[in-house]
């Protein structure tokens, strides 16, 4: 008998997928409309989008069986709902032709490909739900990743370069300004800070470095190891105004805070400026995890080498790229750092006044663990490297610059506010922007400025080491201590990312009267922002809300599981099972994507223990991941829930950060036991459920001239975030 | 994997109170329905939401 069956089987990357049975008709085509038309009392297909040519069911005419799969390609139908009706025949003319129902393709506006295959079981509906448009889009497939995935913190050259820079800056610039009698490197040639005793930049600085301040450590004796009155050289300097100077723009007013680009505690609980003896407060200041008091005790050996350290940590962090990163973390992950963790030790033993959590006292095993740790990541990094990569890296270079053993670069700043519950240095990006940046000379300072020079400042992303803009500027005629500003358009700051971490580093060269050219560096942590940006993250302020109606929250829905199909294709004879069953312990993890604007269905991934082929039950045991990505911009649609409207654009950027999507990201672990017979199916969703919590968002409300947002204005919206996930086992009725 | 994922997290009290939602299906019957709590990555917001 000719058929004209169809049915709609899922949704797959491949397009939308039908089952047909066409009976003994063997051609057939599907014709795909916007809507239904109703003539002579049967309903058609209308408004037509789309037509396949004939085609051919190979199994029509069989005895048994004569359906088939088909699919349509997702373009043909991914504006709105589509119908679609099945015509079969028995010749190509079209001889006996065979009409189906027209079938409703329910589909959002999202585009089809992103679907996962069976994301609507067409034969799945709640009693509970209504037939309306979803807000939501289609969900993405994403693959399956937990938090600690996510969000685990290997640490890098970078992280370390830049707490080195962070830590050491304060200490430095004061020794530049106040403690010339240490800096003893004889000045030659004209330049300032050309210091005969200039470290050059070598491939192995980092040990050099760390040699240079275990030799440091070595020479402590119980005497001067134990803490001892501030010296004058570690007092605060006097304030230092910028020194005259011929550079028509070195010439800007003193800003309200200037010296150090460190932000936070480094800045204001440094126990020697403000003479605070409190014992908590001693170990808040650290380099290389060296307490500042043991560098007090060393100030001779270290103001020969801070300077030298801070610039060589900010040469690196210029020219650390992610290739240069794995290649530096090589050259320590083998016998270099099996060394240098050795001479820790042992100078660990050399110091015995310095006893562990004594006030002053360094504290190596930090240095120790850091070092395995970067050892470990860096290990992990080189196989992933591929060896291309690898070969076409040159570590800094044949031409390299003598790093000024006296002189660095310190940006000048306002105080910094409040950005992600952390204090941060926030530029408005739709004002113009200009960085100042001071040369900043030890003692002896030259008398002569510096001819010429070259400033050029690098703008690269804190995290992935993306350079966002880089801006060169000449200097003629440049004096120590002089300020030096660099502008930055409007057309440059769109190229700078908003609401992430950006290190802005500085790096001055000049030419000595012979040899290499000299090189001082420099750099902060600063932060671009628009209109809003996240202030602080306040409490839950609503009582749990729970997206019950699968109709209108399916973005938020995940099928995680479902029972095998245990019917007669599967197995025979002695193979053959009768019942299912789970029994998991499965990790669910919630992360926001704040990069997406639709919701990312993690593919569940199973461990499963190993089946026993004795057994009647289909057994899936061990253990299952899966998960979710909530889009900040879906998530926010979720206001409705509690009468309120989603989030504008503007303020909607304002929390769509990674530090947001961190600081949101949860997981749960629950063991998951389901079982049946083969007659039945089995399912298990996961829903993520949500509170209504308190952002304090800031807007700019004084900028500086350079741009700086010195004072901000702060208001309250609410904002739904993920607390708990409802789990449910569902079984087909028997 | 390379992540354990043995230790239950507890479902929490709003699993059968009053206010907890009605989640039927045609043609299914719910076997189990709970509600879990998530536990927060950042340590930060886990006393937060700790308190709230």
């Amino acid at each position: 008998m000719a058929l004209a069956i169809l049915d709609l089987s899922g949704f797959g990357r491949g397009g939308v997928r039908f089952q047909i049975d066409t009976g003994t008709n063997k051609y057939y085509r599907l014709k795909v409309g916007r809507s239904i038309e109703r003539r002579n009392g049967i309903d058609w297909v209308g408004e037509l989008l789309y037509a396949t040519k004939i085609g051919v069911n190979e199994a029509g005419g069989g005895l048994l069986n004569s359906s088939t799969e088909i699919s349509i390609p997702t373009d043909r139908i991914q504006h709105g709902h589509a119908y679609v009706q099945l015509f079969t025949f028995k010749t190509p003319e079209g001889r006996s032709p065979a009409f189906s129902r027209v079938v409703k393709v329910p589909v959002g506006s999202g585009a089809l490909d992103d679907l996962p295959d069976d994301v609507a079981p067409p034969e799945l509906t709640m009693s509970m739900g209504t037939t309306m448009t979803t807000p939501f889009k289609a969900p993405r497939t994403v693959a399956c990743r937990t938090a600690t995935q996510a969000y685990a913190y290997q640490t890098s050259w970078m992280d370390l370069l830049g707490e080195v820079v962070k830590v050491a800056t304060p200490v430095v610039t004061k020794l530049l300004a106040g403690a010339g009698g240490g800096g003893t490197a004889s000045a030659s040639g004209a330049g300032a800070g050309a210091g005969a005793g200039a470290g050059a930049s070598s491939p192995d600085f980092l040990t050099q470095l760390l040699q240079a301040v275990l030799g440091g450590l070595q020479n402590v004796t119980p005497q001067n190891a134990t803490p001892t009155p501030p010296s004058p050289a570690a007092q605060p300097p006097a304030p230092n105004p910028p020194a005259p100077s011929a550079n028509p723009t070195a010439t800007p007013t003193p800003p309200p805070r200037s010296q150090g680009q460190s932000v936070g505690p480094v800045v204001v609980a440094n126990r020697f400026a403000t003479g605070n003896g409190h014992f908590g407060d001693l170990s808040r200041p650290f380099i290389f995890g060296i307490d500042d008091m043991a560098i007090a005790t060393l100030l001779g050996p270290f103001v020969k080498i801070l300077p030298d350290l801070m610039n060589s940590a900010n040469k690196k962090r210029v020219e650390l790229k992610q290739a240069q990163n794995a290649l530096i973390g090589g050259i320590m992950s083998d016998i270099n750092r099996r060394l240098l963790v050795d001479k820790l030790i042992e100078a660990q033993k050399q110091a015995p006044a310095a006893q562990p959590g004594a006030p002053g006292a360094p504290d190596l095993n930090q240095l120790i663990q850091l070092l395995q740790q970067a050892g470990d990541g860096a290990a992990a990094q080189q196989q992933s490297l591929p060896a291309a990569a690898m070969s076409s890296v040159a570590f800094a270079g044949p031409r390299s610059f003598v790093l000024s053993s006296r002189a660095i670069l310190s940006f000048i700043t306002g105080e910094p506010v409040k950005w992600n519950g952390s204090s941060k240095l926030l530029y408005a990006k739709n004002q113009p922007l200009q960085f100042n940046v001071k040369f900043a000379v030890g003692e002896p300072v030259p008398q002569r400025p510096l001819p010429k020079a070259l400033l050029k400042l690098t703008f690269k992303d804190s995290t992935d080491q993306t350079v966002w803009l880089e801006k060169t500027v000449r200097q003629k005629d440049l004096a120590p201590n002089a300020v030096m500003s660099v502008p930055v358009s409007p057309e440059d700051a769109a190229r700078l990312p908003v609401n992430r971490p950006v290190a802005v580093l500085a790096e001055l060269r000049w030419p000595a009267k012979s040899g290499p050219a000299h090189q001082a560096l420099g750099g902060c942590d600063v932060v671009f922002v628009n209109q809003f940006f996240l202030a602080a993250q306040g409490a839950a302020v609503s009582p749990e809300r729970e997206l019950a109606d699968m109709n209108q929250f399916r973005a938020f829905w995940n099928k995680v599981w479902e029972s095998p199909s245990l019917d007669a294709t599967r197995g025979s004879g002695d193979e053959k099972q009768y019942l299912w069953e789970l029994d998991v312990n499965a990790k669910y993890t919630v992360l926001l994507a704040p990069d997406h604007d639709a919701n990312g269905l993690m593919a569940t991934k199973v461990l499963k223990a190993k089946p026993d082929p004795e057994s009647l039950t289909n057994k899936v045991e061990g253990r299952m991941k899966a998960g979710i990505e909530l889009s900040v911009a879906e998530v926010s649609k979720l206001l409705s829930l509690w009468d309120a409207q989603p989030l504008d654009a503007a303020r909607l950027e304002a929390i769509s950060t990674a530090a947001f999507a961190k600081a949101n990201a949860g997981e749960l672990v629950r063991n998951l036991k389901l079982r049946g017979r083969a007659s039945e199916r089995g399912l298990i969703w996961v829903i993520p459920t949500f509170k209504l919590f308190e952002l304090t968002l800031g807007t700019a409300q004084t900028s500086d001239a350079t741009g700086q947002i010195v004072a901000v204005s702060e208001e309250t919206v609410r904002f739904p975030l993920p607390v708990s996930a409802r789990i449910i086992g569902l079984k087909s009725q028997s | 994997m390379a992540d354990d994922a043995t230790e239950d997290s507890s479902p929490i009290d709003a699993v059968s109170g009053p206010d907890a939602p009605e989640y039927t299906f045609e043609g299914y019957e719910v076997d189990f329905s709970d509600l879990v709590a998530l536990t927060p990555v950042a340590p930060e917001t886990a006393d937060q939401r700790r308190t709230s």
